[in-house]
């Protein structure tokens, strides 16, 4: 019972993830809640990468669940030189491209957030029909990029990482990162060329 | 400026990473095209979607059931799932484990006399053998009295005619050495029976006044032929029923002169060595009307002593016959 009180109390929404250096501390030394600390700060953020670049609720979920877990056995040999949520980021990127790579891996759902969105209603039905028309393409669109540009413009683009923290994180040199987001952003705007004026 | 090189500054004028040097020069070039000035347009609507594109959430309970993962299982189902999972590797892997086991078992049992008699004294009701443990005095008083001794084996049940004599001759060496162990325990006088098996325990211990003889005058065939068929002879089984001892004039010529005797009675000699001399023990079967003659000429050979004698011979005596200095 005070198991569920205080993970209850704990599942509270954390926009802002703590302290990378005190955390990674904190889990080092084995304390009780670090590891609980560290889900609930990166949870969402974890999923969502694994969710648009796998475009499947099941699949991000798995694999978020993985990362966190592999964390959790491997953070001794975490050298502390890259941010803890750059390495978080590797190993979500590393297993996302592995899920991609597996056989028998199905066609992806695409546009899920958008169906959700629409689904949850608008004040306008007819801007919720359009912004969630407009979403879903983009969903689409960026299931449909190749898998290496993909991974690029999650990061970058719907998560706000800097370039320096996608190359490190997908061990890339920094040009290659620029040149596969540009291309990557171009091709999106080709896709969605039949929304703009 | 080229319009191919400023559709290539494009992303690092959406993320306000142009040097101000470059991006005068790509704003005058957007300004005075516009196909470029189109394609920037779309191109910054479509980078600001994506930027408007909102982080999606966990499910519900997604962190209680990662964190519930994390925590280290019981050690009852730790070491359930290292026996037994994943269980279609580790179920055959065990059953051929338990067969290899089962059949070296099966294996070991049958290539070992030692485990099998072991394992068959206690169903039989046979006690092992004194040979594994000292003999009280009041045993190896009885084992001299019946010319029997507590050092042999209990033969096995199936065990071939040739290694029954071979345990024959040999329990009789080892009733040898046992008496002069203990030459201080008096001989009876006249033992009722004779023991050349020296078999089992069950029977060193049988009392002494029982006549053992009567049994196993029932071991022996009573149709046996006058004239003994060696293999027959060898087929034999059961107690001597007569033990002596042979103290030769000349040792040198004593296998020739036991053999010739032996011939001429009509009986069969069984020997334990290519030679027969000192330390020997012998077997010798004669009918039981040519016992006379070859006690006769055994005293003719040398100094002949009946150590043990049934109180009746059989139609075939058995005889043992150690031979000393």
């Amino acid at each position: 019972m005070q198991r569920e009180l205080s993970l209850s109390r704990a599942v509270q929404p954390s926009d802002r993830a703590p302290d990378d250096p005190s955390l990674v501390e904190a889990l080092r030394r084995g304390e009780p809640d670090a590891f609980e600390r560290l889900v609930l700060a990166y949870q969402h953020r974890v999923f969502s990468i694994a969710l648009r670049v796998l475009g499947n609720r099941g699949d991000a979920e798995e694999v978020a669940q993985e990362v966190f877990l592999r964390v959790h056995r491997s953070i001794g040999r975490f050298r502390g030189e890259a941010k803890l949520s750059t390495w978080l980021y590797a190993i979500t990127s590393r297993l996302c491209f592995n899920r991609l790579k597996s056989p028998g891996r199905g066609a992806r759902q695409v546009g899920e957030a958008a169906l959700d969105r629409i689904a949850n209603g608008h004040a306008d039905p007819g801007a919720t029909l359009e912004a969630g028309e407009m979403e879903a393409a983009l969903h689409r669109a960026i299931a449909e990029l190749d898998d290496e540009r993909r991974i690029v413009v999650v990061l970058r683009d719907l998560h706000g990482l800097a370039y320096e923290e996608i190359a490190a994180a997908l061990e890339l040199p920094l040009n290659t990162v620029r040149s596969r987001l540009h291309r990557a952003r171009m091709e999106l705007k080709e896709r969605l060329e039949r929304f703009w004026p | 400026m080229t319009c191919h090189k400023a559709r290539d500054l494009f992303s690092a004028r959406a993320d306000d990473l142009l040097p101000a040097e470059q991006r005068v020069a790509l704003d005058g070039h957007l300004q005075g095209c516009a196909d470029c000035s189109r394609a920037w347009d779309r191109f910054s609507r479509t980078v600001s979607l994506l930027h408007s594109v909102t982080e999606a959430r966990a499910p519900s309970g997604f962190a209680a059931r990662v964190i519930g993962a994390a925590r280290p299982e019981p050690w009852h189902r730790r070491l359930f799932r290292g026996v037994f999972l994943p269980l279609r590797v580790k179920l055959p892997l065990e059953a051929a484990a338990v067969v290899l086991v089962s059949t070296l078992v099966i294996f070991l049992y049958r290539e070992s006399p030692e485990i099998e008699r072991a394992i068959e004294a206690p169903r039989s009701g046979v006690v092992a053998p004194a040979a594994e443990a000292p003999a009280t005095s009041a045993e190896v008083e009885q084992a001299q009295g019946y010319g029997q001794t507590a050092a042999a084996p209990a033969p096995a049940p199936a065990a071939p005619p040739a290694e029954e004599r071979r345990r024959t001759l040999e329990g009789a060496r080892g009733g040898a050495r046992l008496e002069k162990k203990q030459e201080a325990a008096p001989a009876p006088a006249e033992p009722p029976a004779v023991g050349g098996r020296l078999d089992a325990a069950r029977e060193v211990r049988a009392p002494r006044d029982q006549d053992v003889q009567a049994p196993r005058a029932k071991e022996i065939p009573k149709s046996v032929p006058s004239m003994p068929e060696p293999k027959a002879a060898a087929r034999a089984q059961g107690p001597f029923h007569l033990m002596g001892l042979l103290r030769p004039k000349s040792p040198a010529t004593l296998d020739a002169q036991l053999d010739d005797l032996v011939k001429q009675v009509g009986g069969i000699l069984v020997r334990d060595a290519d030679r027969v001399g000192p330390g020997s023990i012998v077997e010798v079967v004669v009918p039981r009307d040519a016992y006379p003659r070859l006690e006769t000429g055994l005293r003719q050979i040398g100094d002949f002593t009946v150590e043990t004698r049934a109180k009746a011979f059989p139609d075939q005596v058995r005889i043992g016959l150690r031979i000393a200095q």
